[in-house]
């Protein structure tokens, strides 16, 4: 059915750019070798075609997918998309393919393939944001809510929600670092930016700041029961590469010199 | 006293408590701060491999009983403080504000008399709800004797509140705990349990009816301290479930901490297997529609130190199996060893589509180590499937208890009373 494969499409690296390509492969009947970012292209003996995002055509089809297949397809690609999958947008292009012809039943099909594949990776972003939920940590600069973290998946638009109906009256900022994204939050509304590449350097804390966390590693440090010591069930709930940006880990004096130097003049 | 002094005074003496379990009920701020949601939030987890969800402390720990096993108690000489309510709460609120925790454990040592303490409790909570506006979860312990008129205050502020049995029967109560009696932990956990469904009524009826505990209750004892068996208290547990309609009943390994003429010695290792496998059989019961009475009785009235209570009673109900992956009905396939729920769930899911085999059941993530021995697919045992000794051993016994098995660490293990021979025939003798 397919007319040709030996194409790569490039596309900007969006949610709805990605599906400007699925929309066009299906117009074209093609399906493309792979599908990259503009960032990632390489030199390929393949042809190359640059999609451009065209919003309407993007929503067009969300809305044909949600009418025509389901809701739970719909929300599968979405996901799918935020997962730390390599080449996912290929799979994900040859999935809504295989949705449009097999229906919604589709989902249930789990062993097969990419479906096997894309719900493996939707798993394990579902799991790391369930796990964001509890592990960010905020730090209080002056009344915004500052937070640093370093998932693997895109976990902000899934946290969002949470964090945004969690606390209406503050000011939060969640700087994902991984994916140079910040979440904003005030008044009970959210929006998730993109950020530079470069690294962001907060100002030192205040006296009050510094006395919470005191507290809390005070807190952390007692209720941990000695006769029951068993590290390697801490680890596999609470695997060692979160631990980094976890306040409880932190030795203020150690990360944060800078701040401490400051507090002392 | 300062602030850091108190909080760790007081959350050391709060650790021993079990629960803490942030589950059961969603709500959103609404113009104030906090949410909670029903699965829970684990905050974070110490190395003791417990989760931090709640804050956890003591109001204070200076206590008129003179309970044998506690550290808290009248005559041991230790530091005492206490939390005024205006502290405690801001200490909260400067938690939450940071995401450290999902909500507030507040239990008391006994001040005065129970009245008196719930009624310090309750100021506490009443800043958190109305001053601070606080959405949180609030999980609160009530002592044994506390007025019903109080309790219910407390209730309608609380999320989850609690009853602690301590102890798994009276007379292990009145050995240990002479200040406690069955009679007064269980009037106040019954009254919690009536104030529950009353309110489910009203929520319906009433628009503006406060919740009660919408959270419900929960409770906790301590295992090893006294001589009960295993079957005692999972029979215990599940009439609690089913009588007082409790959400969770918690285990405590003893640990001891004080000498008393009625405790197990000082060096004594808490029974942290026994433990687990008490909790093993608790999700048995309140997931995979076991009874207390399939997986114990009068003559084997402890569980297995080597293999878990559902391939236990597997091994001892071998004509249930081999169960035919492709057809069998939901409340089977729980009963293969080492398939849990969410695995069931992917395969009813799953074989909807297509009948299923071993490479299909590994996609869907299913741990095949132990449940290759009970199972077909299609009709047929996996290819290669030997049924010898040593094989069935590895594969049924976690690397811990094979090491135990093979003659390391046995002094600890022959506590209980099952020989190797009786082991071995349990485990291999049938199959």
């Amino acid at each position: 059915m397919y007319y040709r494969s030996d194409i790569i499409y490039v596309y900007d690296g969006s949610f709805y750019g990605l599906l400007c390509c699925a929309a066009e492969s299906m117009v074209k009947k093609e399906q493309p070798f792979r599908i990259v970012k503009e960032n990632d292209m390489l030199p390929s003996i393949f042809e190359c075609r640059r999609i451009e995002t065209c919003e309407a055509i993007a929503r067009k089809l969300l809305l044909s997918i949600e009418r025509n297949i389901s809701l739970h397809v719909k929300r599968f690609i979405y996901l799918a998309f935020l997962s730390q999958l390599e080449d996912r947008e290929t799979m994900i292009v040859d999935f809504i393919h295989m949705a449009y012809s097999r229906g919604r039943q589709i989902l249930e099909d789990r062993t097969a393939e990419p479906i096997h594949t894309l719900w493996k990776a939707v798993v394990n972003l579902q799991n790391e944001s369930h796990l964001f939920k509890g592990f960010v940590r905020f730090t209080d600069y002056g009344g915004v809510m500052v937070s640093e973290i370093e998932p693997k998946n895109s976990v902000l638009p899934l946290i969002k929600d949470h964090f945004v109906s969690r606390y209406p009256r503050e000011l939060l900022f969640i700087y994902d670092k991984t994916h140079h994204q910040a979440l904003l939050a005030k008044c009970g509304k959210g929006r998730i930016i993109a950020l530079g590449d470069e690294d962001i350097d907060f100002f030192a804390p205040e006296e009050t700041e510094l006395k919470f966390q005191e507290l809390w590693r005070c807190f952390y440090g007692i209720v941990s029961i000695e006769e029951r010591r068993n590290e390697a069930c801490q680890n596999s709930h609470l695997p060692k590469r979160y631990r980094s940006s976890m306040t409880e880990f932190q030795d203020h004096r150690r990360i944060q010199p800078k701040a401490r130097q400051e507090l002392n003049r | 006293m300062e602030l850091i002094d108190k909080l760790s005074i007081l959350s050391g003496a709060a650790k021993y408590d079990v629960a803490c379990t942030s589950s059961g009920v969603d709500r959103n701020a609404g113009g104030g701060i906090g949410s909670t949601r029903s699965y829970g939030i684990c905050h974070s987890f110490t190395p003791d491999g417990r989760c931090v969800s709640l804050l956890k402390v003591l109001l204070s720990n200076a206590c008129i009983y003179d309970c044998a096993y506690c550290v808290n108690r009248r005559s041991n000489d230790i530091r005492r403080a206490a939390f005024k309510p205006e502290e405690l709460a801001e200490l909260t609120i400067g938690f939450y504000r940071r995401n450290y925790i999902e909500g507030l454990f507040l239990s008391s040592a006994v001040i005065r008399d129970p009245d008196y303490t719930c009624e310090q409790m309750i100021r506490t909570l009443r800043l958190l709800r109305e001053e601070y506006c606080f959405r949180g979860y609030i999980h609160a312990k009530i002592i044994p004797g506390t007025d019903e008129r109080l309790i219910s205050i407390l209730g309608m502020l609380a999320d989850r509140v609690s009853v602690n049995l301590e102890l798994p029967s009276n007379q292990s109560l009145k050995l240990l705990a002479p200040d406690k009696s069955k009679e007064t932990i269980l009037k106040p956990m019954g009254a919690v349990t009536n104030k529950i469904a009353e309110n489910r009524s009203d929520i319906v009826k009433y628009r503006s009816a406060v919740k009660f505990a919408p959270a419900g209750q929960s409770t906790q004892m301590i295992v090893g301290a006294s001589p009960e068996s295993d079957y005692q208290i999972l029979t215990l547990a599940e009439n609690l479930y089913g009588r007082y309609k409790l959400k969770r009943v918690f285990f405590s390994a003893y640990i001891p901490m004080v000498e008393g003429k009625n405790l197990p010695a000082l060096d004594t290792k808490p029974p942290l297997l026994r433990e687990h496998r008490l909790y093993q059989a608790d999700w048995l019961l309140r997931y995979y529609g076991f009874k207390a009475r399939e997986l114990l009785d009068e003559e084997n009235c402890n569980f297995n130190v080597y293999v878990d209570p559902k391939c236990s009673w597997a091994l001892s109900h071998l004509d249930f199996f081999p169960v035919e992956i492709n057809n069998a009905s939901r409340e089977m396939l729980l009963r293969i060893p080492g398939v849990g729920v969410r695995s069931v769930q992917r395969i009813l899911t799953a074989r909807r589509t297509r009948s299923l085999d071993y490479e299909d059941l590994k996609k869907l993530g299913v741990v095949l180590k132990r449940a290759v021995y009970f199972i077909t697919c299609k009709g047929r045992y996996i290819a290669g499937l030997r049924m010898d000794h040593d094989r069935i051993l590895n594969a049924l016994l976690s690397k811990k208890t094979l090491d135990a098995f093979m003659g390391q660490g046995m002094e600890q293990l022959s506590l209980f009373d099952t020989s190797r021979e009786d082991v071995l025939k349990c485990i291999t003798g049938q199959i």
